[in-house]
């Protein structure tokens, strides 16, 4: 067991008019070698914040990192000057965003935009570049990649889109993937195949990855650690079969019920879907006490008052909640 | 439920590639690439398929918002791609869509306010600015938003307030039908939940009929009376959605429904993994367009006649010579 990259008491806000946005507060935890780390959460949670915030991608001014560490390769990702952080970003590090046409370039070709992300970290005359472009788009699933090389991305759809993305995030052989919400536009074929090639990718060269998807099937297929977040902080970590097996967060409780099951058919019609009541908390509002009290079915009126800590309830299963039990 | 709302037939919409210098003609993706179906009053019909297979092409094309190449597109009856100016105009209010996307889909710089009541002033629906304002407010607690938004712009709301604005400003104009593309991928299981609900709501309430676009097959099964599946610009499967989803015929749906990720260990079931590469929708496969992928063990007539899509058992079409 390997500890590739550790995360200390991250802390990211946004200074904003009304006040300051704790959007990710006081998170913590570690990646191991060839493993992967499952995030998922509410929209909004922080999720992408965290995964900007590894990359040293934070908008700033509004944004900033206003504490904590980011331990990698012996060095501290939030303390090093900027330039040698991007030999770092799609060489060592890379990521896939959620946004796929925000950060792919209208102007140019998808081939230019791969070929561009390989030539930057490989040291491979333009033949060979062009190669191992094609390969790589064949690698996704690609149909005709030597065609599709000269499409924009306007000509594509949106899983071909989300697929160049993956492309060009692999296409340098990093040592940590961070991969937000990278299957959601796929169908589930592709998308198997997807996360096969990342498997392969993990076992042959030891690839580690931060996953980020609100897909909780597809978080128990890859993960093998998952951490829930809920208004900027960690609600609960632990090992995924664990975690799936005996949520003890009743946020958590609430997502895993919220997923309609196969085989219940047509029930759209008969009964709603179990969804958890009320909205995510303005961050900006929250009042000290437990933020997710105001939606839980467990609460008790000293929620109001404290905000419950991460407690290891469990080895290596903790959880902030006063209420529940194991 | 059989009296049917839109009719579509022999549909199709080819995107031009580029030329090559030894070409005559330029090749092209056949996206839509003759689609014949019916969606009945309130009815959802759910659509599947492969990533670029035209899901979003056809629901598009459907709605004229991408102009189809060929074929017809009854509505109520009328062929809606004759249609032109203010007929076409009356057609277009009573069909919207509601897109995958809630951050690129409205505007940054207009308020959730002229965002929603924007359609009511182009198509003259409100005569008064109180009346406007009424019918905005109407529309927002429909959807589950306070009215104190009215004035806040998208980007200070979360993924799945957005999605909520997207429904209001779809439903704004009363449509008898709506294409949802992708309406929840974006949103994270207990939003998606709630947005669900919201759907099937005013569905019953205004009598809607939606087509349904997904990748999220737990999703598609919830809320589909019917679901097609679509393979390379085609249906290959069509049927009621405890029929498909517990008596897959088409191979290809076989091997979707067996790669939904499942998190609980008992369910999973053994993937089928296509084998080969995704064909190029240039030049596509002669025979069977799904044969060079199939885990069937094909025969001749796979390579080289089309299966036409057949009712293999009442209400359930499937185009697969080996089906039974
Ligand atoms: N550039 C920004 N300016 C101001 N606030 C921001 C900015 N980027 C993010 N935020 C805020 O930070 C919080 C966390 O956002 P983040 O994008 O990390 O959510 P997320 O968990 O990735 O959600 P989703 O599942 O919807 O992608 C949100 O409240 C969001 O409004
Ligand atoms: N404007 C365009 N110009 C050229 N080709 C296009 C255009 N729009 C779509 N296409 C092509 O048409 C095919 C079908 O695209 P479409 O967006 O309908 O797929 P889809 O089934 O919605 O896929 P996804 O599930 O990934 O969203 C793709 O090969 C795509 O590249
Ligand atoms: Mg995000
Ligand atoms: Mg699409």
């Amino acid at each position: 067991m390997s500890k590739i990259l550790e995360v200390k008491n991250l802390k990211t806000s946004f200074f904003l008019e009304e006040g300051e946005l704790k959007a990710v507060d006081d998170v913590s935890f570690s990646l191991e070698k060839g493993k992967t780390l499952g995030i998922v959460g509410e929209s909004g949670c922080g999720k992408s914040v965290t995964a900007l915030s590894l990359m040293r991608l934070i908008a700033q001014p509004p944004g900033k990192i206003t504490g904590g560490q980011i331990l990698f390769d012996g060095k501290d990702l939030v303390k090093i000057p900027i330039s040698q952080m991007r030999d770092i970003r799609g060489n060592k590090i890379s990521m896939i965003f959620q946004e796929p046409m925000t950060s792919l370039n209208p102007v140019f070709t998808i081939g230019n935009q791969i070929e561009e992300a390989i030539a930057l970290h490989q040291d491979l005359s333009r033949k060979q570049i062009r190669e191992k472009a094609i390969e790589m788009l064949k690698l996704v699933g690609i149909p005709s990649p030597y065609r599709r090389i000269h499409d924009y991305p306007h000509q594509l759809s949106g899983g071909m889109r989300q697929r160049v993305m993956i492309a060009m995030a692999l296409s340098c052989e990093p040592e940590i993937l961070i991969a937000d919400e990278p299957t959601t536009a796929l169908d589930v074929t592709i998308q198997a195949q997807i996360l096969d090639l990342l498997k392969k990718l993990q076992t042959e060269m030891g690839m580690a990855i931060i996953l980020i998807t609100h897909d909780l099937g597809v978080v128990s297929e890859m993960a093998n650690e998952v951490i829930v977040m809920y208004a900027g902080k960690i609600v609960e970590q632990a090992p995924a079969v664990e975690l799936f097996e005996m949520p003890l967060h009743p946020y958590t409780i609430g997502l895993l019920k919220s997923i309609p099951s196969m085989q219940e058919t047509g029930a759209g019609k008969l009964h709603p879907l179990r969804a958890i009541p009320g909205m995510v908390p303005n961050i900006l509002e929250l009042q000290g006490g437990c933020p997710f009290e105001e939606r839980c079915f467990m609460h008790v009126p000293h929620c109001k008052d404290e905000e419950p800590k991460l407690r290891e309830l469990k080895t290596n299963h903790w959880a902030s909640c006063f209420e529940t039990k194991i | 439920m059989t009296e049917k709302l839109i009719e579509i037939k022999n549909l199709k919409k080819h995107f031009p590639v580029k030329k090559r210098w030894f070409q005559k003609k330029a090749d092209t993706v056949k996206a839509v690439n003759g689609i014949t179906v019916d969606i009945f009053k309130g009815e959802t019909l759910g659509l599947v398929g492969e990533s670029g297979c035209g899901k979003s092409t056809l629901g598009r094309s459907l709605i004229r918002l991408i102009e189809p190449d060929e074929g017809q597109v009854f509505f109520n009856g009328k062929d809606i791609l004759k249609f032109s100016g203010s007929e076409l105009r009356q057609t277009r209010r009573r069909m919207q869509i509601i897109f995958q996307d809630p951050y690129a889909s409205l505007n940054p710089r207009m308020t959730i306010g002229s965002i929603i009541s924007e359609p009511l002033k182009i198509h003259k629906l409100v005569r008064s600015r109180q009346e406007r304002m009424d019918r905005v407010e109407g529309l927002l607690k429909e959807v589950g938003l306070r009215s104190d938004v009215l004035g806040r712009y998208p980007h200070e709301f979360s993924g799945g307030q957005r999605q909520r604005i997207g429904i209001a400003r779809a439903i704004s104009l009363n449509p008898d039908f709506i294409v949802c593309d992708e309406p929840v991928s974006a949103l994270d299981v207990s939003i998606q939940a709630q947005v669900i609900n919201l759907l099937s709501d005013l569905q019953k309430k205004f009598k809607l009929t939606y087509l349904f676009i997904s990748h999220d097959l737990k999703v598609v099964e919830y809320i589909s009376d019917r679901v097609a599946v679509m393979y390379l610009g085609e249906i290959v499967e069509l049927a009621y959605s405890k029929d498909i989803y517990r008596d897959p015929k088409h191979p290809y749906t076989q091997a979707l429904l067996s790669a939904v990720p499942q998190i609980d260990p008992k369910t999973k079931r053994t993937r089928i993994v296509l084998k080969g590469d995704v064909p190029s929708q240039v030049h596509l496969p002669p025979g069977c367009p799904f044969h060079p992928r199939c885990h069937y063990k094909i025969v001749d007539r796979c390579r080289i006649e089309k299966p036409p899509l057949r009712e293999i058992a009442p209400d359930h079409w499937v185009s697969c010579h080996l089906a039974e």
